[in-house]
């Protein structure tokens, strides 16, 4: 197929006026209003369905392990004993956990796991629309009991230098919500 | 050199430690981006040429990050999301997406990396020139991800040396941009010595 072009005029040529033709487009978007978000000064909310990091609340837990088994990749790891324990005066046989870790850099975020808790309201939950989860080691990215619960108890990154930041004795503080 | 674990007091998990009062950067001094504690020592040293000489490159080398994508998979999508204008990351100097390893700076693995995918991921790491940093992002690339089989590598430090690590299934295009930040620090801190 032959595709006919059309000739050129002499005013093209010499004013170079196709490529102010192409311009115009840039023109017009410079004074059209920005959309860039300025991300550590400012943050895109995520919607409120949005599946980031986990959190968890081992006071609601009631160690059924039915979140490990709904993982597709088996990454939580529940470790369980029973005890004796008095409740509303009788003696009741409960399990206590001792160990729930999730590996957080195998997840895909399905939230398979917060779709098989039983308890109302959910002890394992992703809506907490974090999602600044980059680390310099690998091995940070493997949370345990405690830092699952308590890794947000630190403000966000803002990308300035943080002046009140908590000192060691605070940050384990907080780890351990106050105990020991 | 032995490899360090490094604490950084911008991290939102709580167990790293802060800085400690007394150990930030001195008021007073001319403290140019990057500068930690330890340099400001030095300044008394006497070794105020060589650090501040230091303090500079890396603030350069830092603000000009060029990537080379090296995409196998879905987080390589998200990897074009947060160069485009809704993100952006012109803004910290990481906008020239260069397809050739020599002439980029970071290398952002972003995608699944089999087996037969090693060498060649070795390869055209070799072929970077220095200074040269490694961003391993989603779960595929940190850790196999859900590909727990034979024929994935079991995250990217098998081949190639990492230096920040971004989790997600594919990590949001946010989240991939903190990444590159906490890289930027790490290299104007002076962390991070190759080359």
């Amino acid at each position: 197929m032959r595709v006919e072009h059309p000739k050129p005029r002499w005013t093209d040529r010499f004013l170079l006026l196709d490529l102010f033709e192409g311009l115009k487009t840039t023109f017009y978007e410079l004074f059209q209003p920005k959309v860039t978000v300025r991300y550590p000064e400012e943050r895109l909310e995520p919607a409120d369905r949005f599946r980031g990091m986990f959190k968890f609340s081992y006071d609601r837990c009631i160690a059924c392990k039915l979140c490990a088994q709904a993982c597709p990749i088996d990454i939580i790891y529940i470790d369980v004993h029973d005890e004796q324990r008095e409740v509303d005066g009788k003696m009741k046989k409960l399990k206590v956990l001792d160990r729930y870790d999730i590996d957080v850099k195998r997840c895909m975020f399905c939230a398979l796991c917060e779709e098989a808790c039983p308890t109302k309201p959910k002890s394992i939950w992703l809506t907490t629309k974090t999602y600044e989860l980059a680390s310099y080691d690998r091995n940070d990215l493997y949370f345990n009991m405690q830092e699952l619960e308590y890794w947000d108890e630190r403000p966000r990154y803002t990308g300035l230098p943080e002046e009140n930041a908590p000192t060691q004795l605070e940050g384990q503080k907080m780890l351990t919500g106050g105990h020991e | 050199m032995p490899a360090q674990k490094i604490e950084h007091p911008d991290s939102i998990i709580p167990r790293k430690a802060g800085v400690a009062p007394g150990e930030g950067p001195e008021k007073g001094l001319i403290t140019l981006p990057g500068e930690t504690s330890r340099e400001a020592e030095d300044l008394a040293g006497g070794t105020y040429l060589t650090t501040k000489l230091d303090t500079m490159v890396n603030w350069a080398r830092g603000n000009s990050l060029w990537p080379l994508p090296f995409g196998t998979a879905c987080c390589a999508i998200e990897f074009m999301s947060m160069v485009s204008s809704h993100y952006d990351v012109a803004r910290f100097g990481a906008e020239v997406v260069r397809f050739s390893p020599r002439q980029a700076d970071l290398m952002i693995v972003a995608g699944t990396i089999v087996d037969k995918m090693g060498p060649v991921l070795k390869k055209i790491y070799d072929q970077m020139p220095e200074p040269k940093y490694v961003l391993a992002m989603g779960a595929c690339a940190t850790s196999g991800g859900f590909y727990r089989v034979y024929h994935v590598m079991q995250g990217i430090d098998e081949v190639i040396p990492v230096d920040i690590w971004v989790p997600g299934c594919p990590p949001t295009p946010d989240g991939l941009m903190y990444g590159i930040l906490k890289l930027k620090d790490k290299i104007e801190r002076g962390e991070i010595k190759r080359g």
